[in-house]
């Protein structure tokens, strides 16, 4: 089977869910909070005029001379970030589906971004008012009539001011207040902490709940709304709430809560103590707190589970407490993605999280088929990108002799600082950010790689790094990551046989924090070389040859150091205790992981 | 900041001057926490890599760099450079194609060191 190429962002967890609900009649408690403007079909309402501004201070405008590229650019990520917004607002019915959610009209007159939007899509955008986008500050603003969702970032609408979302009826003002009232018992400023502890015995809820297609799922969407008002940014709330706890719900899934982990990404603690839970699935929607550091789940079936704490290891990678228990690097040993092995060998592929091999599967496939989405997925605004031609590499002899202009798709762009001398032409073939990535990219042709499941055609080696950039901030030393080094081939232009071109590659990744994705797994490096197809026999000489008794040996310290994360001088005394004796190694290993130290394993 | 191109283009020129003239002369770019794979076989520390280096079965090599990229790698200090070219091994005619990857962090004394050191024959002939 082809490798599938990267989730869409935002589809999934978050947005499949939301959509798969019943959409809420006019009476139920998210319409009534988020009482918009009447529905009706788009073209027949009259378009909103909002003001962008603050974009002229971003770093874009300085990289960037062609204006037009700029404007097309700002409005993209100006209606991708509104659908993500559009994700997270109650939805009822009239609320569009996200993908429509568009720019209508635009233009640009000095300073002024002008844009206008239909009624329904314009409270999404204006919550776009104190984004930062490429380190500049944006400011939106309803003209004429309609007062957009928020006037700065730091401050909230006074009482009675109503939000462009709120229409002033006194219904609504009231189950407001109901719902403020409930915030002030339920979150606590100086802990940061928000408590749904047993949230459904609070009267108030109790009352609301009684309401005919209210549901609980609901009223956190209702809150988080209600929360953007005294927090409009998220940074804002990513400063306010570290921390939430929704024990004694008597819930078998999380899930129930899911509009508090697309409000609060950011949250460290999570407190599901006392609930009904009984897989990991429970947690599912929680699996985008990538900065989670402590779960409790005492009290829950899923305790009881064989793999609990490996599978919650695996679902939050940066957990350092799981029930108050400190991990210890034992007990991430041998955690692997489920199902995520590409069939790539051999080589040595020291991947004790797995989630190398699984930025394997998707990466290749994305590349050949949207890069543009794979840039989302993967890069961010400190990933680096370069690639070279080798145009004296040897060719297969199946590979027809190189013609005229062979390299003209590349060597425009090669970046071979052995023979390129000017300083200012190296710079510009670096790029940095996913941005000038995304440029480099487009200037590429059509690729299609080997199937990875061919492991004939690939060979891939991983080590790890330390010292990587900390995106929380909390590692002054950096963190650690890995460096894959990867050989394979790819057609070039593969549907065109008029320049069609076989060509082998090697790419060198740096991974490590970063990306957008649930695995929080982003490209810090990327560095490519390009040049003719030089065929597979390399790949195959190591399987081929009778292995001699060292390399024998050689394979099993990097299998075992593969399988239990120790480094190669314990993975070698480990065999060496058991006479080289494989299986009895892995088992001693298990045995006795609890007092290996963590200088046994690769740091 | 430094000129990490210039650092990796004098590293590349030394190792492989260095590399073709007498092997065991690289002990000085490896520490002991250093690590080689060669051909897929992990090898650990200075003493180590100089005696895997010295055992390989030829007696003249000499290093062609064909393509030569560097990037800044992490927080320290460190930089990527990957490397492809050809082996030509006791003046065979037939060259030997390579990529090789290294990671070379500051060693706090104005130098740097080889971190990771990853070498693979990409067309043996």
């Amino acid at each position: 089977m082809p490798p599938t190429g990267p989730a869409r962002r935002g589809r999934g967890r978050g947005r499949g869910a939301t959509t798969r609900e019943p959409i809420a009649s006019r009476s139920s408690l998210s319409s009534r909070i988020n009482n918009g403007p009447m529905p009706t079909r788009s073209g027949s309402s009259p378009l909103i005029h909002l003001q962008v501004t603050g974009w002229t201070d971003s770093a874009a405008v300085k990289t960037t001379e062609n204006t037009s590229t700029l404007i097309r650019a700002l409005t993209q990520w100006l209606e991708r970030k509104a659908r993500v917004i559009q994700d997270k607002l109650p939805q009822h019915a009239g609320i569009q589906k996200r993908g429509n959610v568009r720019i209508r009209k635009s233009k640009v007159e000095k300073d002024v971004l002008h844009i206008y939007v239909t009624a329904e899509d314009s409270t999404a955008f204006s919550k776009l008012d104190g984004y930062e986008y490429a380190q500049a500050t944006i400011n939106i603003r309803a003209i004429g009539g309609s007062r957009p969702a928020r006037d700065s970032p730091a401050r909230s609408p006074a009482p009675g001011q109503a939000a462009f979302s709120f229409k002033s009826n006194k219904e609504t003002e009231s189950l407001k207040e109901t719902l403020r009232q409930l915030l002030t018992t339920r979150y606590d400023a100086e802990t940061k902490v928000l408590n749904f502890s047993n949230i459904g015995e609070e009267p108030d809820v109790k009352e609301l709940l009684k309401q005919p297609n209210n549901t609980t799922t609901k009223l956190f969407a209702a809150l988080c709304a209600v929360f953007e008002d005294v927090f409009p940014t998220p940074e804002a709330r990513k400063e306010a709430v570290t921390g939430i706890i929704l024990s004694n719900n008597g819930w078998h899934s999380a899930s129930i809560a899911r509009p508090l982990a697309l409000e609060f990404p950011d949250i460290q603690n999570l407190d599901l103590s006392n609930n009904k839970i009984g897989g990991i699935d429970g947690v599912s929607h929680f699996r985008r707190c990538l900065e989670l550091q402590h779960i409790i789940l005492s009290g829950n079936p899923i305790e009881q589970t064989a793999e609990f704490k490996k599978d919650v290891l695996r679902a939050f990678p940066k957990l350092a407490l799981v029930d108050g228990a400190v991990i210890t690097p034992a007990d991430r040993e041998g955690i692997q993605i489920h199902g995520a092995t590409p069939k790539i060998s051999p080589g040595l592929f020291e991947d004790t999280t797995g989630l190398g091999a699984k930025f394997l599967q998707t990466f290749f496939a994305g590349f050949d088929t949207d890069r543009t989405t794979l840039l989302n997925y993967y890069y961010d605004k400190n990933s680096t990108f370069s690639y070279a031609v080798n145009n004296q590499s040897l060719r297969d002899p199946s590979a027809p002799k190189p013609r005229k202009g062979e390299w003209d798709a590349w060597i425009y762009n090669s970046r071979n600082i052995w023979t390129l001398t000017s300083a200012g032409v190296r710079k510009s073939r670096l790029h940095k950010g996913s941005r000038s990535i995304g440029e480099s990219f487009k200037t590429l042709p059509p690729t299609q790689h080997a199937s990875s499941e061919d492991a004939s055609k690939w060979l891939v080696e991983s080590v790890p790094i330390s010292g990587l950039r900390d995106p929380s901030g909390q590692s002054p030393n950096g963190v650690n990551g890995l460096t894959i080094t990867i050989h394979g081939e790819f057609f070039e232009h593969p549907t065109n046989s008029n320049k069609r071109k076989h060509r082998s590659f090697d790419r060198t990744f740096i991974l490590g924090p970063g990306g957008n994705n649930p695995d929080g797994v982003g490209i810090i490096s990327d560095m490519l070389v390009v040049r003719s197809y030089g065929g597979t026999k390399a790949y195959e000489t190591g399987a081929q040859v009778a292995m001699s008794p060292e390399e024998e040996r050689a394979a099993m310290v990097a299998e075992i150091m593969r399988q239990t994360g120790m480094n190669l001088q314990y993975a070698t005394m480990c065999l060496e205790q058991t006479e080289w004796k494989f299986d009895t190694a892995l088992e001693s290993f298990n045995q006795a992981k609890a007092n290996i130290p963590p200088e046994a394993f690769v740091q | 900041m430094t000129d990490f191109e210039a650092v990796a283009k004098q590293f590349v020129t030394f190792y492989y001057d260095t590399f073709d003239k007498n092997r065991a002369d690289l002990s000085a770019l490896y520490k002991d926490h250093s690590m080689l794979t060669f051909e897929a076989q992990p090898t650990q520390g200075t003493g180590a890599i100089i005696e895997k280096l010295a055992s390989l079965p030829f007696a003249k090599i000499q290093h062609r760099v064909d393509s030569l990229d560097a990037q800044p790698s992490n927080e320290t200090g460190g930089i990527l450079v990957m490397v492809t070219g050809a082996l030509l091994i006791d003046e065979e005619q037939r060259a030997m194609m390579y990529s090789q990857t290294f990671q070379l962090q500051p060693d706090g004394a104005g130098s740097y060191f080889i971190f990771n050191d990853v070498f693979r024959l990409v067309y043996p002939a």
